[in-house]
């Protein structure tokens, strides 16, 4: 064996695999080097070996994954659950603690429902984006879903990673509506209205009756999530998509400003996304066309190249999807807030039902977004740094200016901008770095470990995070000397007593990993 | 086995494979199944405008940008890449693409392998 889970001796570890080999078929129980390349994080920002799993098990089943939580249990084999193992950027199908046993849960597979009366999908965590869209599309169902960038995602697990997508329903977070769990113990729980049997209303109203658990089991170790119900959005009639840009990196706060009462008053109620040239410029080519020098691409160089594209500094996108009249409405009262800012442009890409589909603005899932990774060349890596910022020109400029200055001192290049969504906005900033340029890799893993820890201390947040970093942000939500931390492992410690699952996610550590992390902190 | 082979490992493999490879039936039963899993795994990097069509149009030419339209590509190689990633391309897993369907699809892409033309 390669690698051992924490505490467990040689001789258990493989009496546990035969276990599950039993439970699974020794077919889907993998151990060898080969097997196992898979669940290694292939953007590492770091020694990719540091969250090596020492197996991987497929379930197929509520009732195998009852059967392998007894032998794990047992034999206090660590657990860490991926759906589609695609959450690059945070650390793919690799687990926080090396020598975790990757539960695979890829197999699970199947689209249960898809009620276009009520609007909702209900799946189970294999269930991809690809996979959702061409169920929906075989049926012809006309309901529409909100997709991230990459297309081969967990729909499930996307939405209790608090991913986002760009219509309406961008809070993915915010549309599951009733899930299916299993926990530590192997019991089976529904929440909201899921825990009353025979309803027709698990789907539809999230609260049930008494506390409200669904937030408790998304980006948490306390629980295997096996179905959710997510809404989906009703085919509109019309969809448009505008691209307001704006010539000046100063421009910055008064965008943000303008477009705080639109998303406030709901005038916009999609996503708002404010790119600069950079992120343009990565999503169709590589950075040797333009630049070959060492650091970062000089701001004049940036201009000029801007020039010659005919593109201003930032470049602002929203969808709309509503009935053709409201979309005129809409569309009026965007352009002429935007038109304060001088030298500011407006344009809108119309669409109706009837039209070619692929005029309109309908999320369709593809994986265009790895062009980016290819940037820097090599084999591309990137982290994503994500801190929550207030909608406020004057906060979006304090935490703008502290990236520009540090991607500059590390030889990067800003390449980013602000994702605005109704209350607040998350600062989205991609490092991308060459994986087999060992000098450029240790800077990407500086600077960021650098910013999040700078940002910190201003106040800003990470919503989210590789596994590498997850103890580091779990540290800086911080008031009453992590008084949230320490509730969330009194729970751990009560839900999941011999700390099975997932350790070390979100920085919870079980109570028998807690001061040393599975032999990671001396 | 280290976790990548030399791009110049590579690029021998696919020198010889023409001249070792079997002529498929594009038509038959597992080549057609690959078809599937190469639509469902494959294609959305290796369409026309796919990011694995562009990154394999500046390191090998045009001519060899599309896989699905090579006619030099071996199963050993196709099998080591899914299974390991190559530069961009990240591997792929037991539970996404299974052993059976990884031979399905090296029956696809191998199926105009030896034919005159089969390169677009």
């Amino acid at each position: 064996m390669a690698v051992l889970p924490p505490n467990v001796s040689e001789r258990n570890f493989r009496k546990a695999l035969d276990a599950f080999a039993d439970i699974v078929g020794k077919e889907w129980v993998f151990t060898t080097e080969d097997e196992l390349k898979g669940y290694l994080d292939p953007f590492a920002p770091d020694d990719a070996e540091k969250h090596a799993a020492s197996a991987a098990i497929a379930a197929m089943s509520v009732e195998e994954i009852q059967k392998i939580l007894e032998v794990a249990r047992h034999y206090k084999i660590p657990l860490w659950t991926v759906a589609c193992g695609k959450n690059h950027g945070y650390g793919g199908a690799a687990p926080r603690m090396k020598g975790s046993v990757v539960l695979d849960l890829k197999r699970m597979n199947k689209v249960i429902e898809v009620n276009e009366t009520l609007g909702y999908a209900v799946v189970e965590p294999g269930v991809s984006f690809f996979q959702l869209y061409d169920y929906i599309e075989q049926h012809g169902i006309k309901l529409w879903m909100s997709l991230p960038a990459p297309g081969w995602g967990s729909v499930m697990g996307n939405a209790l990673d608090r991913g986002i997508g760009y219509t309406p329903y961008g809070e993915n977070t915010l549309h599951v509506c009733g899930m299916e769990i299993v926990l530590a113990d192997g019991e089976v729980i529904r929440t909201g209205m899921g825990a009353m049997n025979d309803t027709k209303t698990w789907h539809l109203y999230r609260y049930g009756f008494g506390p409200s658990w669904d937030q408790v089991f998304m980006q948490s170790n306390f629980g295997i999530v096996t179905k959710i119900g997510i809404w989906l959005m009703p085919e509109p009639e019309a969809t448009a998509t505008a691209s307001i840009t704006f010539p000046n990196e100063s421009d910055l706060p008064q965008i943000i400003d303008i477009a705080r009462p639109l998303r406030l008053g709901q005038t916009v109620n999609s996503t708002i996304v404010v790119a600069n040239a950079i992120r343009r410029l990565a999503s169709s080519g590589s950075r040797e066309e333009y630049f070959t020098g060492d650091g970062a691409m000089p701001d004049d160089l940036v201009n000029k190249i801007m020039k010659e594209k005919g593109w201003n500094f930032w470049e602002a996108t929203i969808s709309f999807f509503d009935d053709e009249d409201v979309i005129d409405a809409r569309l009026k009262a965007v352009e002429k807030a935007f038109k304060q800012i001088p030298g500011s442009t407006f344009e809108a890409k119309r669409w109706k039902r009837g039209e070619p589909i692929e005029n309109s603005a309908k999320p369709r899932p593809n994986l265009i977004a790895y062009q980016v990774i290819n940037w820097r060349g090599g084999r591309g890596g990137h982290i994503g740094f994500a801190p929550i910022v207030a909608p406020l020109g004057s906060e979006a400029t304090r935490v703008y200016s502290l990236m520009k200055k540090r991607v500059a001192q590390y030889g990067f290049d800003y390449f980013g901008g602000f994702t605005f969504f109704q209350r607040h906005t998350i600062h989205t900033s991609l490092l991308i770095f060459d994986q087999d340029d060992p000098k450029m890799k240790k800077n990407a893993f500086d600077l960021f470990d650098t910013v999040v820890r700078e940002a910190a201390t201003m106040g800003f947040g990470e919503y989210r995070t590789h596994v590498a970093w997850m103890d580091l942000i779990a540290s800086e939500y911080n008031f009453n000397d992590n008084a949230m931390l320490r509730l969330n492992e009194r729970f751990k410690d009560m839900i999941d007593p011999e700390g099975i699952l997932a350790p070390g996610k979100q920085g919870i550590w079980p109570r028998s990993l807690r001061k040393n992390h599975g032999g990671e902190k001396i | 086995m280290s976790r990548l082979l030399p791009v110049a490992v590579l690029g021998a493999a696919l020198v010889v494979a023409g001249a070792s490879a079997r002529a498929a039936d594009a038509t038959s039963a597992d080549a057609s199944k690959g078809h599937e899993v190469f639509k469902a795994w494959c294609q959305p990097c290796h369409s026309a405008v796919g990011p694995g069509t562009y990154m394999l149009e500046k390191r090998l030419g045009k001519e060899e940008s599309r896989i699905d339209r090579r006619t030099n590509l071996t199963g050993d190689y196709i099998r080591y890449v899914v299974r390991n990633g190559l530069n961009g391309m990240l591997p792929f897993r037991q539970t996404e693409v299974t052993d059976g369907e990884l031979k399905d699809v090296i029956d696809y892409l191998t199926r105009n392998n030896g034919k005159d033309g089969g390169a677009g």
